[in-house]
């Protein structure tokens, strides 16, 4: 288990206990589906604000670990704080409603419907139709492409413009933490980096923290804090997004 | 007497119904509600051959079993390639045809059916009572005990578990599911003909209620209660559901009407219970009177229920590659099983340098695939030499996974040439890619969970007497030897991989690592010239890791051809003799890991520009 | 070669039947199409619903329309019962046998339930409907009932109501999100067991209105629910599972024609066997793109 520069102290079960200013905190998490594991003891924290990238290669675990602190994967083992309360048990509804939210590498939006009813599902626990509203007209503003084609079925975009549409979607629960799941995969080149500007905007603009799970190094770097990296199932290297972007290549990472 | 004689007689019947739809359905795991249907096919023949052409019992029953097996190839024809969904819809319809065909033919009675059947004389002697008749059940029941056993409990009944636990994976092993369904389908429905004939004969009868949609789910609810691939339980599930109907009227004193109606009842809640309570059934898979025997003795290894956890790689697989001295060999048995699994020399340490000078086993050319508008494969050229491992690595979406698929036939190209030692095989499919030697594991490990690690292996033997209807019966000292010989090549293979002392355990019930072992064990048991290795690192511990790496070096430095789908570069850095650079469906870069890891351009191409 | 006039009048016997078929359709194709399980058991939530509405017509002089509505009820708690109670804790534990385990289930639940029905109503073969009294018109040369118009009115009227509702309103957003795509409507905080019961009830609630008029028309009878369900799953299938409500409504309607029509060249006894065969040729013959609702279901998260 490796042991990070300590300025966390996971809160024990009762929730009280010395807070910093992190928003989540992952301990000795083990996930996998079934029998098949695949993070083992895997170590790391976001403060607030923060975009904290994780790479590595394509079945590293990257992606089970962002679901299972989500909660859409049960918890095999260690702990999962978020702001200060265990999540560990937590499933996705309860998580959706402190604050997280989820944005998953594929089938990121609900195809056969409109622009409209996938923001508008985004909302699901938004009570106020008020609220509803305000929020659709701040994901309108941020992406007028939404707003002038709010009618039509979101399978009918292109690959980025219906990332953005996700982006759009995740935003309209208002979250704290964004976990987002490779959000360049399949996308042009050219519209990679205008996602992971939209990404960095956002998380100035709103004061979101993100968690980033990538395979193109070069752009989550661009916009990351700090990146960890994993492989097989362990994280093998954590560092400042400076850090590692001064490296030449990663060939030994993945 | 005659009354107890008849329902003993109705239990033999319905034994008989109940083996048969186990055979199909609890081994070969093919879901039909259209049996009652075949065995109207076989009652309303021989009485309507009795009726209209004074036909006798012994022709008239051929002609209806015949007839019977002719519905099943009819009906199993279009199920071949159907989900469980599709094929109960498909034997629903059958089931509604062939009762409605029946039930508005005039000639065949209508709604009554075809009545006074009989009396009929078999070998001179007239049935007129129960007793009469109760001899040639026996000995018919006792037959198709022995022959579904003869099915399903050998090599082919193994290929029939495997085809229900997956078809696709048997398939790449080598066996011709299409041609095992269609068997299966044909003669399980043959037998319930059979069934049908003894059914109209015992009740002078041939009706649509005696071949009705409830009794195949009657006969659903013997194979369900009994449990699904044990024949004992069939004929207990047959006994119990046929005696329920004597159980409400004498011992519950319900008045015949609702007797019937209340047996129905137990039908149903047998069904529902079972799936809530236990859905194997009362007996586990494989368990005779035997074996139950001495698990209540307390003897013998439970090896349906196995569920044993291990989360570290045991004793053995660790063991292998840890008591490896240099040479890669060790004096224990399994040191002993590798030798005795050489077929090929031992090349010299053979580095990137001497890649180009290895012959080559695959070759292929200008394989081209597109997906609509998508380019999943486009124009590839790659080669893959003798005991040499070949890697083939790119971005996500780069298409490696579609190549494996191209390879092994279960992907038609839309152009491009595939020559394996020096034969055309583009175009085959997966099992005749497999027979022809290539053979290929899977990402998601898909060992056959409810067979043991043992049969796993044995599945991939190549070559058995017994998995053909021919050897399997014909030939049965020969299909022993082949079997004796199977099992022991299986457990060298076993042995191989560290898994001996798991061979009995139920597959699904191992830890990841382990089925991947046992998955590995399985791929190679195919002794194929070539081994598709898909992400042969994922989804375990460094650990197992290490154990993977170090067999899949053991089997190259043995002169084994293997090509690898790896994202893990750490791998396959240290495995890849000769690596494939992919990006969006083509080969863009080709060489040594070293090679390919100075270029920029890849770097670019895997890790982004900023 | 038939007439003009015989043409027509077979004609509206099939928009007349195929409106109930259309009904049965849209009904089983929303359960099936939202929560993938092989709801045998609908022949059940059929005939109980037509007997419940007998029964209560019998015994407690409800008038027609009530007791159509009743029953219609009694169905729908049937059919929310069995997903509560059987299919979603199979569903839970069975993992890759879910098809197969809830199928068989729902056999058990059919075959014990019309046996059921049978028992508590022994004495009678069959239950008549009170309280409709039908009429006969002769419009346009056309031979019409009232009970055929109110059966094709009611029909479309629930299956254009359903259509409007998951088009347009917040529920029907949320059923069509958990169609379209169970992870997303995991991730966007949906619960996907309200959903599946939801969509129970209203799935049993329209069969149980088509199986009051079914038995209003002939009888009640344990085992009615059998050749609906059937057509049912023909009807939803040929139409596509997910398919609007209306589109599904019309090959409802597409079906009864064919089938009237069949029968002015065979005999009747005949013309349920050309749908039979349809579903035969059609499962036989399609491409085996099954898959894409495999996919769609095997994504489907075990629980939450």
């Amino acid at each position: 288990m490796e042991q990070h520069d300590e300025q966390t102290v996971v809160t024990n079960e009762s929730g009280t206990g010395i807070v910093s200013d992190d928003l989540l905190v992952v301990s000795d998490l083990r996930a996998g589906y079934g029998k098949k594991h695949v993070v083992f003891d895997v170590d790391f924290h976001l403060r607030r604000g923060e975009i904290v990238t994780i790479i590595g290669h394509n079945g590293a675990g990257k992606t089970t670990a962002l679901k299972t602190i989500f909660g859409m994967l049960p918890t095999l083992g260690g702990t999962i704080t978020y702001s200060g309360e265990d999540v560990t048990t937590s499933n996705c509804r309860h998580n959706a409603l402190l604050g997280m939210s989820y944005i998953p590498a594929e089938r990121f939006v609900f195809s056969d419907l409109s622009v409209l009813d996938n923001l508008r599902l985004g909302a699901t626990h938004v009570r106020s139709a008020e609220e509803r509203d305000r929020l659709t007209e701040r994901v309108y503003e941020m992406f007028p492409l939404m707003s002038e084609r709010s009618s039509q079925l979101a399978g009918t975009f292109s690959g980025g413009q219906q990332r953005m549409l996700s982006l759009g979607i995740a935003l309209m629960s208002n979250p704290t933490l964004l976990l987002l799941d490779e959000p360049s995969l399949g996308l042009a080149p050219a519209l990679v980096a205008e996602i992971f500007d939209n990404v960095r905007r956002l998380a100035d603009e709103e004061g979101l923290t993100v968690l980033l799970v990538e395979q193109n190094v070069k752009q989550a770097l661009r916009i990351a804090d700090r990146a960890y990296v994993m492989r097989s199932g362990r994280i093998i290297l954590e560092e400042t997004a400076e850090e590692m972007g001064r490296r030449k290549d990663y060939w030994d990472l993945f | 007497m005659e009354i107890q004689i008849t329902y003993f007689n109705t239990v033999l019947i319905f034994s008989i119904f109940a083996l048969s739809l186990n055979l199909l359905l609890g081994y070969a795991g093919q879901v039909s509600v259209a049996h009652a249907a075949f065995g109207a096919v076989g009652g309303y023949t021989v009485g309507y051959l009795f009726l209209e052409h004074d036909v006798g019992l012994v022709p008239g029953l051929v002609v209806g079993v015949v007839l019977a097996a002719l519905a099943g190839f009819v009906v199993g024809l279009p199920a071949l390639r159907l989900s469980t969904e599709f094929l109960i819809l498909l034997t629903l319809a059958a089931q509604t045809i062939i009762i409605t065909l029946i039930t508005t033919s005039s000639s065949l009675g209508g709604t009554y059916g075809l009545q006074g059947l009989g009396p009929f004389t078999i070998f001179g002697q007239k049935l007129l009572l129960p007793s009469d008749l109760m001899p040639y059940l026996l000995v018919m029941a006792v037959l198709i005990y022995l022959v579904v056993r003869r099915f399903g409990e050998s090599p082919y009944g193994r290929v029939l578990r495997g085809i229900r636990e997956d078809e696709v994976v048997c398939r790449s092993l080598g066996k011709n599911v299409f041609a095992y369904k269609l068997t299966v389908f044909s003669v399980t429905a043959a037998m319930a003909g059979l069934a049908g004939v003894m059914l109209a004969v015992q009740n002078q009868l041939a009706s649509p209620s005696l071949f009705s949609f409830d009794q195949s789910t009657a006969i659903i609810a013997m194979v369900i209660l009994g449990g699904t691939g044990n024949l004992m339980g069939s004929i207990i599930g047959a006994t119990v559901l046929v005696m329920l109907t004597p159980f409400f009227q004498n011992v519950l004193s319900f008045a015949p009407e609702k007797s019937s109606l209340w047996r129905l009842i137990a039908y149903g809640l047998v069904l529902v219970v079972v799936m809530l309570v236990r859905p194997q059934g009362l007996l586990p898979e494989g368990t005779t009177l035997i074996t139950l025997g001495r698990r209540l003795i307390g003897r013998g290894a439970s090896k349906g229920d196995g569920s044993m956890e291990l989360a570290s790689p045991g004793a053995g697989a660790a063991g292998v590659v840890n008591s490896m001295g240099p040479d890669g060999l060790d004096t224990d048995a399994d040191a002993h099983a590798l030798t005795e699994l050489s077929h090929h020399g031992r090349l010299p340490d053979s580095g990137g340098d001497l890649w180009d000078k290895g012959e080559v086993v695959l070759s292929v050319v200008g394989l081209t695939k597109h997906f609509g508008g998508i380019i999943a494969a486009e124009d590839l050229q790659m080669d893959l030499r003798r005991g040499m491992v070949t890697a083939l690595v790119g971005p996500n979406g780069a298409g490696k996974t579609t190549v494996f698929n191209l390879l092994t036939g279960a992907i038609r190209p839309d152009a491009g040439q595939i020559t394996l030692r020096g034969k055309d095989i583009s175009g085959l499919r997966p099992d005749q890619v497999a027979n022809q030697g290539m053979a290929r594991s899977f990402q998601d490990v898909r060992v056959f969970p409810r067979l043991s690690a043992l049969e796993n292996v044995m599945l991939a033997i190549q070559g058995q007497v017994g998995e053909h209807t021919s050897g399997l019966f014909l030939h049965p000292r020969a299909t022993a030897q082949s079997e004796r010989d199977t099992s022991d090549r299986a457990m060298e293979w076993l042995s191989f991989v560290g898994m001996t002392s798991f061979a009995s355990h139920q597959a699904g019930g191992l830890a990841f690592g382990q089925q991947k072992l046992v998955a590995l064990a399985r791929v190679l048991a195919t002794e194929a010239d070539v081994v598709l290795l898909d992400e042969p690192a994922s989804g375990i511990d460094q650990q197992w890791v290490e154990v993977m790496l170090g067999l899949i070096e053991m089997l190259r430095d043995r002169g084994q051809t293997i090509c690898i789908v790896e994202h893990n570069l750490h791998v396959v850095g240290r495995l890849a003799d000769h690596t494939y650079f992919m990006e969006l469906g083509r080969i863009t870069a080709q060489g040594s890991f070293e090679e390919l890891t100075s270029e920029s351009r890849l770097a670019e191409a895997y890790f982004g520009t900023a | 070669m038939p007439s003009f006039g015989e043409f027509a009048q077979f004609t509206v016997a099939g928009l007349i039947s195929g409106s109930a078929y259309a009904l049965v359709g849209v009904a089983l194709g929303i359960i099936l199409s939202v929560t993938g399980r092989f709801h045998f058991a609908f022949m059940f939530t059929y005939a109980i619903s037509a007997y419940a509405a007998a029964q209560v017509g019998e015994s407690y002089g409800f008038s027609f329309w009530p007791a159509l509505l009743f029953g219609a009820l009694v169905g729908t708690v049937f059919g929310v019962v069995i997903e509560a109670m059987v299919y979603r804790p199979l569903a839970e534990r069975s993992g890759a046998y879910t098809l197969l385990v809830i199928f068989v289930a729902s056999l058990g639940l059919t075959i014990a339930g019309t046996n059921l029905i049978q028992l508590i109503w022994i004495d009678s073969a069959s239950k008549q409907i009170s309280g409709f009294t039908n009429a006969g018109y002769f419009i346009w040369g056309l031979d019409l009932t009232k009970l055929g118009l109110i059966q094709v009115a009611i029909a479309w009227t629930l299956i254009i109501t359903l259509g409007v509702v998951l088009s347009y309103t917040a529920l029907g957003r949320v059923v069509r999100a958990v169609r379209i795509n169970p992870e997303m409507s995991l991730v966007v905080g949906i619960n996907p067991r309200i959903v599946f019961l939801q969509v129970f009830a209203i799935g049993s609630f329209m069969g149980g209105v088509a199986a009051v008029l079914n038995a209003t028309q002939t009888a009640a009878k344990p085992d009615m629910g059998f050749t609906p369900l059937f057509y049912a799953f023909v009807v939803a299938f040929l139409a596509g599972l997910g398919s609007h409500p209306v589109r599904v409504g019309i090959v409802g309607l597409a079906v009864g024609l064919v089938e009237s029509w069949s029968a002015l060249f065979m005999s009747t006894r005949w013309t349920s066997l050309v749908v039979f065969g349809i579903l035969f040729i059609y499962v036989a013959l399609r491409p085996v793109n099954w898959s894409d609702v495999r996919r769609r279901r095997r994504r489907q998260p075990v629980t939450v």
